[in-house]
């Protein structure tokens, strides 16, 4: 009995002392929703498809981001567009099949498929977790908005894919080389 | 050996016949050398330079696929020289190519980037824009239509010349050219004009980049995702082998499947491009009956009902002979069986076609006749072994496209020359062939002149009577006598007045000729002799005998039933002529549109529409369907299963890709519903089910040999009697009727060589390679009319008139037209009667 006591006293101030420690750290808990966590750069969330800086879209449909996806949810059908481009017709994502592993983000050869930083988008239909082009051109505008909005650089043409890739102008720019 | 020689490949010994090259004896060894150009069919060039070997003493690499193995030679394949030789090469290949995988529609299957993977460099060292050809400012992509099914680009070449090769050594056309030198090589069509030719699809399919790329499969879908389901080509009756590429319901193109008896991995246009007709959204979605006069979309329970009602109180009211049955020649073995049994067994009556594109088909003698001449057919693959083919009587190239590849190939040998017979000269006429135009409807002189100059007979008279110059004949004969020949005998030979006495006259001919020559009968369709060995013709019963009691009762025997209808059906002319004056009470059209294509349309609508009751199956809604009172949809070939026998005599079996789209069904799924409700009481639950019955059909008939049949692919061994063949003394020439003055030219007709009926002309890119009817005309007629290419004029028979574009055509006979019979919306069958032989036209220019 004695022992036990014993060892009852000492053992509470080693507890408290944890809690000691911690009562005056900053806390992890975040008060989400009202408090937005602040997300590692690995983050992979919602797809958006990008866009070039004329406002087109860069995917082109080559089908590789629904080869290399493990879930098999993405689908897509090209056509030809009035400038002999090829171009998505139909691409559809099912984000409530898709398990965020990045694959299309790598396997895209044309930059055009991310996976943003956004994860609220819960509802309330099966359906409605099937993702037109539309929608996910939206996604990109939003979060291309959002950012100059935060940059204050709403009339700066430059977009962050400009250092990788030249944008092609309407008028075609390597025709000029020919020339 | 001294045709033998022996060298060694990495040191492995290896022996080949002399003139086979180092990439041969690789081979051999199962030592894969990367190649781009070179293809087994055709002629070494050594364009890519991808097979470089080392050669032991030769002062550079060597390329394998053109330098013969010579004795004693040491070969190194993967020597560290060889191996950085290669990558040299695909460096050099790739510093013009442009990065446009992800849009390119071969990426997936492109022979550049497996070589690339497996052998190429790991980068690129060259920082340079590359080379571009721009064919028009208009496109960013420089894709540019070569033809009205290919589209090309340029930039992703590697000058391999397949393309202008497969056109030039095997389909023998000038069709495609390469042009300038090094990179501004351009691919084209001579003097600029568009790529046509009617093997164009095999350049798609053989390049190894993505430069050259059919129109319907082009921005479609990616390769990777396709499934692959082998069949067989419906749509001629060579019975090429092809791959169906599909994805779920959606036919997206048709491949060759490589058959060396068969195609040798060739496919015409017609198949490749036609066979998409399948995946046509007109087609008919939902069985149609006639309700208050107008065609109303039901279900199957109750469209089958329908028919099976109406035809039962038909049967009742006019007995069974008042009810026929017209099939056509696509259906597969399976279903004809079955068609012929609800006929005969169930409904009751020996009224059964599938012929009805021609008015004068051969009757019951003359079938059995014809099909003697299959006991000693020759497989396509042995043509080179004949001295001469004599050609009489069809455009085989329309006919047989593939086949008549195995004739240019037995003429390009140097062994064989041809020897071609037509009313006009046809585009296998264009090579190096010996070609006679006789009359139209001028076989029976023809022949008669032949055969008597042959004999030594004068010819003056019949040789005038067919439209020939008698020493031009002379010539033939003296140029066949003695000889080993195949006589190839077409459809006008036998879908003929005087077709009983044509083919008396081939097989006296052909026994006048040298020891050995055979009579081949081509016949046009893609299952017409299935059709005729499984009873879809009135004389014969299925099993290929002759509809007598002996053979009726061994039928009787396997259907378990106590007789059936005695002997003396009507065939379709007799039928629709029988109809047409009110004595049928019930036509049930299986695939067949007489009305689009009778060469008598004013009968063939009198016919249906006078018809009490009449029911059509088809794929998509015809005229004759237009007519009917219940319209069932038929799946077509990707959607079913079965087997054909090809006009060679091969049987061939295809699987189906995917289940029938819409709510159509399988011809023999509908054929067995219809026969349940009319109190047949067998059930199959698939076509083998149905194959395995009429095997042991076939076996107790003991006329084909269907015992390896499983296998698939199997050239039939047939055993048909002989029949007696008419003496010929009495044979005297007929002089044709000659055009009057106020009809002054000859109407022929026939099919395209792109379409098949009014099937291929639902497939997508078909309107572009072949667009709209066309009255096709002599210049030199046209010259004499002041008509130019493109005007539009009216032709008018004694039965009626037509208005349409012209085209000049030199390969008409002068003082004849032709309309293709193609079209539906031409209605070119309302200008021909039934009562004569040829049809009188005028022209006028309006």
């Amino acid at each position: 009995m004695v022992s036990f006591l014993k060892t009852v006293i000492k053992a509470i101030p080693v507890g408290l002392s944890v809690t000691f420690k911690n009562i005056f750290r900053k806390p992890t808990t975040l008060e989400y929703p009202e408090v937005k966590p602040d997300l590692s750069p690995q983050y992979r969330g919602l797809h958006y498809l990008a866009r070039y800086d004329n406002g087109e879209e860069r995917c082109v449909c080559c089908g590789l981001c629904a080869a290399a996806c493990p879930a098999d949810c993405i689908y897509m059908e090209p056509y030809e567009n009035e400038r002999g481009e090829r171009k998505a017709r139909i691409y559809i994502i099912n984000e409530i099949r898709c398990i965020f592993c990045g694959y299309c983000e790598e396997a895209c050869p044309e930059e055009a498929i991310f996976l943003g930083k956004e994860f609220e988008f819960s509802k309330y239909e099966i359906p409605d977790f099937i993702y037109s082009k539309e929608m996910l051109l939206g996604n990109f505008d939003r979060i291309e908005m959002e950012r100059r909005k935060k940059l204050g650089m709403e009339f700066i043409r430059k977009t962050r894919f400009d250092f990788r890739m030249p944008t092609p102008s309407i008028g075609d720019s390597e025709s000029s080389i020919e020339k | 050996m001294p045709d033998q020689v022996k060298l060694k490949i990495e040191d492995r010994d290896v022996t080949v016949d002399k003139g086979q090259t180092i990439l041969d004896a690789a081979l051999k060894l199962g030592i894969i050398v990367p190649t781009f150009c070179w293809d087994p069919r055709l002629k070494p060039i050594a364009a890519c330079r991808m097979c470089l070997v080392e050669v032991e003493k030769a002062p550079k690499l060597v390329p394998s696929c053109a330098v013969p193995a010579i004795e004693g030679m040491v070969v190194k394949v993967f020597s560290e020289k060889a191996i950085r030789g290669r990558k040299a090469v695909l460096e050099f290949i790739l510093s013009n190519h442009p990065l446009d995988c992800p849009t390119c529609d071969k990426g997936g299957e492109c022979i550049l980037q497996d070589h690339t993977f497996n052998h190429g460099p790991t980068g690129s060292r060259t920082i340079e824009p590359r080379n571009r050809t721009i064919f028009d400012e208009k496109y960013k992509f420089d894709d540019f239509p070569l033809g009205p099914v290919i589209w090309l680009n340029m930039n992703r070449c590697i000058f391999c010349f397949k393309c202008t090769r497969i056109i030039k050594e095997i389909a023998g056309d000038d069709d495609l050219g390469a042009f300038n030198r090094g990179y501004h090589t351009i691919l084209h069509g001579h003097k600029n004009r568009p790529f046509r030719s009617e093997f164009s699809g095999n350049t798609v399919e053989n390049c190894p980049v993505g430069a050259l790329v059919a129109n319907s499969f082009r921005y479609k879908v990616r390769s990777w995702l396709l499934k692959k389901t082998p069949s067989v080509c419906h749509l001629c009756g060579d019975g090429c082998n092809i791959t169906l590429w599909h994805q779920g319901q959606k036919l997206f193109r048709i491949y060759s499947r490589w058959n060396r008896n068969v195609d040798n991995g060739l496919l015409c246009d017609r198949g490749r491009f036609g066979g998409l007709y399948a995946d046509s959204d007109r087609r008919l979605r939902n069985p149609k009956i006639r309700r208050e006069g107008k065609l109303i979309d039901t279900t199957w329970e109750e469209a089958l009902d329908f028919v099976a009602g109406n035809l039962e109180s038909i049967r009742a009211k006019f007995t069974a002979a008042g009810i026929g049955v017209i099939g056509n020649e696509m259906l597969s073995n399976e279903e004809t069986y079955l068609l012929s049994r609800i006929a005969r067994r169930v409904i009751g009556t020996n009224n059964i076609d599938f012929r009805f594109e021609d008015k004068f088909t051969p009757s019951t003698d003359l079938n059995l006749k014809l099909l003697y001449f299959l006991v000693k057919r020759i497989p396509f693959s042995k043509f080179g072994e004949f001295r001469n083919h004599l050609i009489i009587g069809t455009d085989t190239e329309v006919t047989h496209p593939i086949m008549t590849l195995w004739l240019k190939r037995a003429i390009s040998s140097g062994r064989s020359k041809c020897y071609a017979a037509y009313h006009r000269k046809t585009d296998f006429t264009l090579h190096p062939v010996e070609s006679i135009e006789y009359f139209p409807q001028g076989e029976y002189n023809f022949l008669l002149a032949l055969y008597s100059a042959l004999k030594g007979k004068s010819i003056d008279e019949s040789a005038l009577a067919s439209g020939v110059a008698s020493t031009l004949i002379q010539r033939w004969a003296e140029l066949l006598k003695g000889s080993k020949t195949l006589l190839l005998a077409g459809e006008a030979l036998y879908n003929n007045p005087r077709g009983s006495e044509n083919i008396d006259l081939l097989k006296a001919i052909c026994d006048l000729l040298g020891e050995g020559s055979v009579i081949n009968i081509p016949y046009d369709g893609s299952n017409y002799l299935g059709n005729l060995l499984w009873g879809a013709t009135p004389g014969i019963l299925p099993g290929g005998s002759q509809n007598d009691e002996e053979n009726r009762s061994i039928i009787c025997k396997e259907w378990k039933c106590d007789n059936l209808p005695e002997a003396g059906g009507m065939d379709t002319s007799q039928m629709l002529t029988a109809a047409s004056e009110g004595k049928m009470g019930a036509l049930i059209f299986f695939g067949s549109d007489p009305v689009g294509f009778y060469p008598d349309r004013e009968i063939a609508t009198k016919a249906v529409q006078n018809a009490s009751f009449k029911v059509a199956c088809e794929t998509f809604l015809t005229e004759t369907g237009k007519l009917c009172d219940a319209v069932l949809p038929l799946a077509p070939f990707p959607e079913c299963s079965g087997s054909l026998i090809s006009s060679e005599g091969r049987l061939q079996f295809f699987e189906k890709a995917f289940d029938p789209a819409y709510s159509s069904a399988e011809g023999w799924r509908i054929i067995l519903r219809l026969a349940q409700r009319l109190g047949f009481e067998g059930d199959y639950s698939s076509p083998s089910e149905i194959w395995s019955e009429m095997a042991s059909i076939a076996d107790k008939c003991g006329k084909v040999d269907y015992k390896q049949s499983q296998y698939g692919g199997q050239f039939l061994k047939m055993d048909f009697a002989a029949r007696a063949f008419s003496n010929l003394d009495g044979f005297q020439s007929s002089p044709l009727p000659s055009p009057t003055a106020e009809f002054p030219m000859i109407l022929t007709y026939g099919a395209s060589v792109y379409q098949k009926r009014n099937l291929t002309a639902y497939a997508e890119s078909m309107d572009k390679i072949d667009p709209g009817p066309k009255l096709y005309i002599n210049p030199d007629n046209a010259a004499k009319m002041k008509l130019y290419e493109g005007d539009t004029v009216r032709v008018s028979s004694t039965k009626g008139s037509l208005t349409m574009k012209s085209a000049f055509d030199y390969r008409i006979r002068p003082g004849t037209v032709f309309i293709p019979t193609n079209f539906q919306e031409a209605e070119f069958n309302s200008l021909l009667s039934s009562k004569s032989d040829l049809t009188f036209v005028k022209i006028e220019r309006l």
